[in-house]
């Protein structure tokens, strides 16, 4: 405590700065003297020897008032503010340099923050979970995250852990019917709140008793009911009867904020959740997302419930890879013990929930392949998984471009250092210190560098928040959450102290790199001829890093560019994307075809449409494929037989506009037929089983298992068509018809519509099907915000990388002024000479151009070697072009060049105009 | 005899409050005076050490100072003890006995 006082009155002395207490101290010394002689003389000395003894006694005023004055404050804490005290004075006599510098460094260390508060929250910040270092994923292998049902339930039986707990994510519908309202849901164990220590925020959260599947009176109907339900969905009541779950739900707070105004009533009150009435019990607490890091969730709901909204329950299903599980190791256990342990029960939890009808390989596959834990103190990340690798180059970039905004500082400050070696010279010949004078120097690009930070902080903010912005796509918001607290601001304070040792440390060395002797020559005109010309490696490196950054733009904006530009194989401007979910629709389920056919119809009656075609899949969402035997003389390896597919009705050529090459289409006769067995395939699946010779009338089998081996007749050729993603171009696909009577839960309808935008038929249309059928619950999206979603890490990583590699371009262009106009500034009375001489203005801005090419051309060498080398690291999030391509290499060293040339000439030019009689008069 | 005994580092405050609390209030010569003539001129006390040491009493509130006038009329800074001051000067002997007693131990025993 009385430490803590005697402290903080030092600090405030030192602060304050202490005159007042400096003449205290004095008198009290005088008093003290008086004192002393008058004792002396009373001891029968005289005055003078009084005071001489007395004076002897003290030992030496100025080492006791030195003495005292240390101890009356921080002498470092107060050489630290004369320092501040003399920076902001330099400053004010030369704001252009202080606010140039500032600005930099804003934008070098603002991008630098923003870019690493996203990694932060993406990459390395912990789950809001309590104690996330005991959290291991469980993977049903190394590389295999999902899990099913009944593997789930048998490694929760096994009581491995301390806890565990399992979810998946869903999107359910919150509206009765007509246009969907999305709510995006979690399906969650009974253990999985309390594994992970979140509490409620009101009411309760799901536990064991609502994620229970049901004790059932008569074993047999236990796999049955789930699958019984859904053609007659009873009340909620009997249902859950049925099932055993609870139809119990949990809100996320900021749904429960958004949807409910945060009401203290909603406990108990009712969110029906694809039309299944769902009782609330309570609403989870502030800030919690769920484990999957970049996701969020609006209301969980038990697994044990899942056959409640789901026609077919996947509870059973040993193939429906869908969960992802957690555990919680026991204290003390380690994670290389929770292993062993889990695969010392691994074989029986294999044999209790093998999938059936596996082939052969892949059942065996399943039996052995060792399951595995993960730490997951981080959650799991679809979003971490497609950023990390663009993030750790985003986050290279930033960092090139601060290091070029402080090589530039540097430079700058280098000059004034040359400026300011007589006040240096002077300062060490009044016996100034020199490691006192470089710490002066630094401070003040201390301070440079923070007031930087600070600017720096507003500019991360608004950086990271577009940034997210940019991340988010029409289907899926990205509630990333990223806080300015004190992981941020201490990144952010790390790099304002290093770049300012980066950019002050050789400046205040050459500045102080002097002799008090320099001091008494005439100032101005001391070791000007001594000086070396400052920064060829600095801005010979500026140059390099600004080329690859440059040269990383050109591959990043050419790669979206191709993206965007690539044939699709249909006109996505035109497209509009309808998903009716029939679920609740009042006609059993295999009698729901012709009802989506009336509904196409009724629709492509509507103003506006020129064409409307059903499918069973939509291109950018997801893929269905199979395996195909070979054709008769053909060997392909399985890879290369793997076929995609898609049931469609036969307008969907013409709605999307994929021609057909040869043969013919499909037609209402193809559909009719039971079992279906005409197809269309697209070219490349044509070129890939029937090279030689055409594909109509062939047969293509296949190889599914034992029992079920179907066979179609090509009928036809049609063109390529991008499927799921434009990276990977046109698979080999097969249409095939959409039959009749195929139960159907939820139909692709894709408009094409006459002019404008697609999204303004959308009203009409939704309006149109509740008509139909108002329990038909509608889902409507252009397809090009579908593209647009699929190309939002290229498109970002150009923007980006095109937005730095100028930044670094402008950055280096005024290194290269600042430092041709410092070295002309310097080389005048050369130049001056070499005018009077009579040498053309030509001459002098070879003289010049000749210094700024070197500079350019060793860094460009070197940024050359440099990109190269980085090549890797980017490949493979490039399209359509090489990491290596010559074409970008040479337009970033041509852009380079060119903002060189025009760095150069202004300085040269000035040169030029120089008058060489004053010149040599002043020199 | 060797020179006069340097003051260990730690006791040089206990002696300034002890003082004080004998003799009251008193200025900064007084002080030295009076320690000095206390140890029976064993100490030669350095002022480069004992002003600070006010000012460090000071600032810990053990002490307070105020500007008065000395018995020979002289303008002079006295320092008198603070309640503060008084409970260090209890803590601070309670260990400096526990110290001494510990330490005899040592050299009784030694010499035994």
């Amino acid at each position: 405590m009385r430490r803590l006082r005697a402290f903080l009155i030092r600090l405030a002395g030192s602060v304050t700065g202490g005159g007042r207490r400096e003449r205290d101290f004095h008198d009290e010394l005088d008093s003290h003297l008086q004192l002393a002689v008058d004792d002396n003389i009373r001891a029968g000395m005289s005055p003078d020897e009084a005071r001489r003894a007395a004076l002897l006694r003290i030992g030496g005023v100025s080492a006791v008032t030195e003495a005292h004055r240390d101890r009356r404050s921080f002498p470092v804490v107060e050489s630290l503010g004369r320092d501040v005290r003399w920076a902001l004075a330099t400053w004010r006599r030369s704001p252009g340099f202080t606010v140039a510098a500032v600005l930099s460094l804003a934008l070098g260390i603002g991008a630098n923050t923003a870019i690493f508060s996203i990694v932060d929250a993406l990459v390395l910040r912990a789950l809001p979970a309590a104690d996330p270092g005991q959290l291991v994923q469980i993977r049903r292998e190394a590389n295999r995250t999902v899990l099913s049902n009944p593997l789930w339930e048998a490694v929760r039986d096994r009581h491995l852990f301390e806890s565990a707990g399992a979810w998946s994510e869903n999107r359910f519908n919150l509206a009765q019917g007509g246009e969907v309202d999305p709510a995006i849901g979690l399906w969650v164990s009974g253990g999985f709140f309390d594994m992970l220590g979140v509490r409620p925020a009101i009411g309760r959260l799901i536990s064991a008793q609502d994620d229970r599947r049901t004790p059932q009176p008569d074993p047999d109907s236990a796999v049955t009911a789930g699958q019984a339900l859904p053609d007659r969905i009873g009340t909620p009541a009997e249902i859950a009867h049925a099932s055993g779950a609870s139809a119990v739900a949990v809100l996320s707070y900021g749904f429960w904020q958004r949807r409910f105004g945060g009401a203290h009533d909603v406990v108990g009150r009712i969110v029906s959740l694809d039309g299944v009435p769902f009782t609330i019990v309570g609403v989870a607490q502030q800030g919690f997302f769920g484990a999957e890091v970049g996701r969020s969730f609006d209301v969980a709901v038990p697994i044990a419930a899942e056959p409640l909204t789901r026609p077919r329950t996947m509870l059973d299903e040993r193939s429906a890879w869908w969960l992802y599980a957690f555990g919680r190791l026991r204290p003390g256990q380690t994670i290389d013990q929770a292993t062993l342990a889990l695969r010392g029960v691994q074989p029986q939890i294999r044999a209790e929930t093998l999938p059936v009808g596996l082939r052969p390989a892949d059942e065996k596959r399943y039996l052995a392949a060792p399951m595995a834990l993960s730490p997951a103190a981080t959650g799991v990340s679809d979003l971490r998984r497609a950023y990390s690798m663009p993030l750790s180059i985003v986050m290279a970039v930033v960092g090139i471009v601060l290091l070029i905004a402080c090589v530039n500082l540097a430079n700058l400050l280098l000059a004034r250092a040359d400026a300011r070696r007589h006040e240096m010279s002077v300062r060490l010949a009044l016996g100034a210190w020199r490691g006192r004078l470089i710490a002066q120097l630094l401070v003040e690009s201390l301070m440079l560098a923070c007031w930087g930070a600070l600017l720096g902080l507003g500019v991360a903010e608004l950086g990271s928040r577009a940034l997210i912005a940019q991340l988010s796509t029409t289907n899926a918001a990205v509630p990333l959450d990223v806080p300015m607290d004190w992981r941020v601001l201490g990144f952010t304070m790390a790099v304002a102290v290093i770049a300012s040792l980066a950019f002050g440390l050789a400046p205040a060395w050459r500045a102080t790199r002097t002799t008090p002797n320099d001091a008494l020559k005439s100032p101005g005109r001391t070791s000007s001829g001594r000086t070396s010309p400052i920064g060829a490696g600095p801005v010979s490196s500026q140059v390099a890093l600004s080329l690859v950054l440059v040269m990383a733009a050109g591959l990043f904006v050419r790669t979206f560019a191709s993206l965007a530009s690539a044939q699709l194989g249909f006109d996505a401007r035109a497209l509009l994307l309808v998903n009716v979910d029939a679920r609740k629709s009042a006609a059993p389920p295999d009698g729901r075809m012709p009802v989506m056919m009336h509904v196409r119809d009724i629709v492509r009656a509507l103003p506006g449409i020129d064409d409307a075609a059903l499918s069973a899949m939509t291109p950018f969402a997801g893929q269905w494929d199979t395996l195909v035997l070979n054709p008769d003389g053909m060997s392909l390896t399985e890879d290369e037989r793997d076929l995609f597919l898609n049931a469609v009705s036969p307008d969907w050529f013409s709605t999307y506009g994929v021609a057909v090459r040869e043969g013919r289409g499909l037609d209402a006769h193809d559909a009719a037929v039971t079992p279906l067995e005409s197809a269309v395939i697209n070219r490349t699946a044509a070129r890939r089983f029937f090279p030689s010779g055409s594909a109509v009338g062939q047969m293509l089998k296949e190889l599914h298992n034992a029992n079920t081996t179907r066979a179609w007749r090509i009928v036809g050729v049609v063109d390529d068509a991008v499927y799921d993603s434009v990276r990977s171009g046109p698979p080999p696909t097969m249409y095939e018809p959409m039959g009749a009577s195929q139960p159907v839960t939820s139909m692709n309808l894709t408009l094409r519509v006459a002019r404008g935008a697609p999204e303004s038929v959308a009203k009409s249309v939704v309006a149109a099907i509740s008509g139909v059928d108002p329990r038909l619950a509608v889902t409507v999206q252009p397809l090009e915000a579908r593209v647009a979603a699929a190309m939002v890490r290229e498109r970002l990583l150009a923007y980006l990388s095109g937005f730095f590699g100028g930044l670094a371009l402008l950055l280096a262009a005024l290194g290269l002024y600042g430092v041709v106009s410092y070295d002309t500034s310097r080389r005048q009375r050369e130049i001056g000479i070499r005018l009077a001489l009579g040498a053309g203005a030509a001459s002098v801005i070879g003289l010049v151009g000749r210094r700024v090419a070197w500079l350019v051309a060793g860094g460009v060498i070197l940024g050359a070697a440099i990109s190269y080398w980085s090549a890797s690291f980017v490949s493979t999030l490039l399209f359509g072009l090489e990491a290596h391509d010559a074409a970008t290499l040479v337009g970033a060293i041509v852009a380079l060049s060119l903002v060189a040339a025009v760095a150069g000439w202004i300085p040269a030019r000035r040169a030029t105009r120089l008058d060489p009689t004053v010149v040599l008069r002043e020199g | 005899m060797g020179s006069k005994a340097d003051i260990q580092q730690g006791t040089l405050a206990l002696m300034v409050l002890k003082t004080l609390e004998t003799i009251g209030p008193m200025h900064g010569y007084g002080l030295a005076r009076r320690i000095e003539q206390t140890s029976g001129d064993q100490l030669d006390l350095n002022y480069g050490t004992l002003y600070p040491m006010l000012l460090k009493l000071e600032q810990e509130g053990a002490i307070a100072a105020e500007w008065g006038v000395s018995d020979n009329n002289r303008r002079a800074k006295f320092y008198r003890l603070t309640a503060a001051g008084r409970r260090q000067i209890a803590r601070a002997t309670r260990e400096w006995q526990t110290t001494t007693a510990i330490l005899s131990r040592f050299l009784d025993g030694a010499r035994s």
